[in-house]
């Protein structure tokens, strides 16, 4: 799929980001919300679980070893109401995750959005970012 | 008509009636003929509703901006109260920095309760509950009892901050008029440190504006921290779906949290 024919897909989740209101009973200042990584890899766990979700994936380390990350979202539902379900993600998936990264450097980030292996764009970012940083780096 | 209304006019009264004695009847003694007029008088506000943009308490309801502290507008305070706040300010934005001397975490966080003001522009689930005598409003695991008897406030000497603090109203017309006294210090407005102190008195006035859309008018007034009333508007819109589930509150400090408070800050747990 090309990036022209998700940009429907992507406005849709950026728009549902912008008009809904964010679920989410702590603050993301552990986070960088200035900063944005992108990383591949493959999911390990999806956690839906209250008060907030998380994705676990394995990711290729620079060394070539794997490294496990984690990264959170929003409560449950909130993400129900973006469209997510329990088992959106199941481990095995192949996923783009676009995020801010932890300030502390460690393996963590707050989703900002994803994207699967055949092009199914996922939004649902914690803080109100909007999906089209999604676009994955060629 | 006012089916919720109606469900609550059969609970209620039969249990009433076994506690009530003959000297003191309660409800005032009314046939069930005047009871359905009188619940037929009220607004019929049944359903689902969400805040209608975001959850800071000002207009700003693009919902974007929520996260970033200081972001908007902020109340009329004294010279005090506004040190404070640009204080908190910082503070606030590094409640999760392990290199920050003074962090303040967030109330909703170590509470795991919005409390009042914030209550009135949360992203959950809301339903008011309609009687003569009392509106309920319910947001999800939050509840706010506003008494419509025609009550006034418990004397001074039984008051004391809580998370809600105590509501009474009274209806002007169809607008849902609440006065709400006895809010705990320390609260934080809404996800920047917006706080007023225990004398804040908040007014409210909720109408319904649209077939699915209510105003609530809130006016806060505190002589120890503003130097004038302090007045905005919020928005709730009802949901379409007449079968819309009230999904589970978000819960938090139980062992699925993997964002502990630890020595004071909001922190990350990971995988070992």
């Amino acid at each position: 799929m090309t990036w022209g024919k998700l940009s429907p897909l992507l406005l849709f989740f950026g728009a549902l980001c912008v008009s809904t209101p964010i679920r989410a009973h702590h603050s993301f200042s552990g986070f960088d919300m200035q900063k944005s990584m992108t990383i591949k890899g493959t999911v390990k766990e999806f956690q839906w679980v209250n008060p907030h979700c998380w994705i676990q994936m394995t990711v290729m380390g620079a060394s070539g070893s794997n490294e496990e990350w984690s990264i959170e979202m929003s409560a449950p539902s909130s993400l129900l109401r973006r469209g997510w379900k329990p088992k959106t993600l199941k481990p095995g998936d192949n996923i783009t995750i676009v995020m801010h990264p932890l300030r502390d450097g460690q393996r963590g980030g707050s989703f900002i959005s994803g994207q699967l292996a055949d092009g199914t764009v996922l939004g649902g970012s914690p803080t109100g970012d909007a999906a089209p940083e999604a676009k994955p780096k060629d | 008509m006012k089916t919720t209304c109606l469900f609550l006019l059969g609970l209620t009264i039969p249990a009433l009636a076994q506690t009530a004695s003959p000297q003191t009847p309660f409800p005032a003694t009314m046939s069930s003929a005047e009871r359905v007029k009188e619940i037929a008088q009220l607004p019929d506000w049944k359903g689902i509703w969400r805040t209608s943009g975001s959850s800071a308490l000002l207009e700003a309801e693009s919902g974007v901006q929520m996260f970033k502290p200081g972001n908007r507008d902020h109340p009329p305070y004294n010279t005090e109260w506004e040190a404070k706040y640009q204080t908190n300010l910082v503070r606030a934005e590094h409640q999760g920095d392990a290199s920050f001397a003074n962090p303040l975490v967030d109330s909703h966080t170590l509470y795991c309760a919005a409390g009042m003001p914030r209550l009135v522009a949360t992203p959950f689930d809301y339903e008011f509950i309609v009687t003569p005598e009392k509106v309920w409003i319910v947001v999800e695991k939050e509840t706010r009892h506003i008494y419509t008897d025609g009550r006034g406030f418990p004397p001074e000497d039984e008051l004391w901050g809580t998370l809600l603090g105590r509501s009474i109203g009274h209806w002007e017309g169809q607008t849902l008029v609440i006065e709400t006294i006895s809010v705990k210090t320390g609260l934080w407005g809404d996800t920047t440190p917006v706080m007023f102190s225990e004398k804040a008195r908040y007014t409210e006035r909720i109408r319904q504006t649209a077939p699915d859309v209510l105003e609530n008018q809130l006016t806060v007034t505190d002589p120890v921290a503003l130097t004038k009333p302090w007045t905005f508007v919020k928005h709730y819109r009802r949901m379409r779906d007449p079968k819309a589930w009230v999904e589970e509150p978000e819960t938090c400090g139980g062992p699925e949290d993997r964002n502990p408070i630890v020595d004071g800050r909001i922190t990350v747990k990971l995988p070992k």
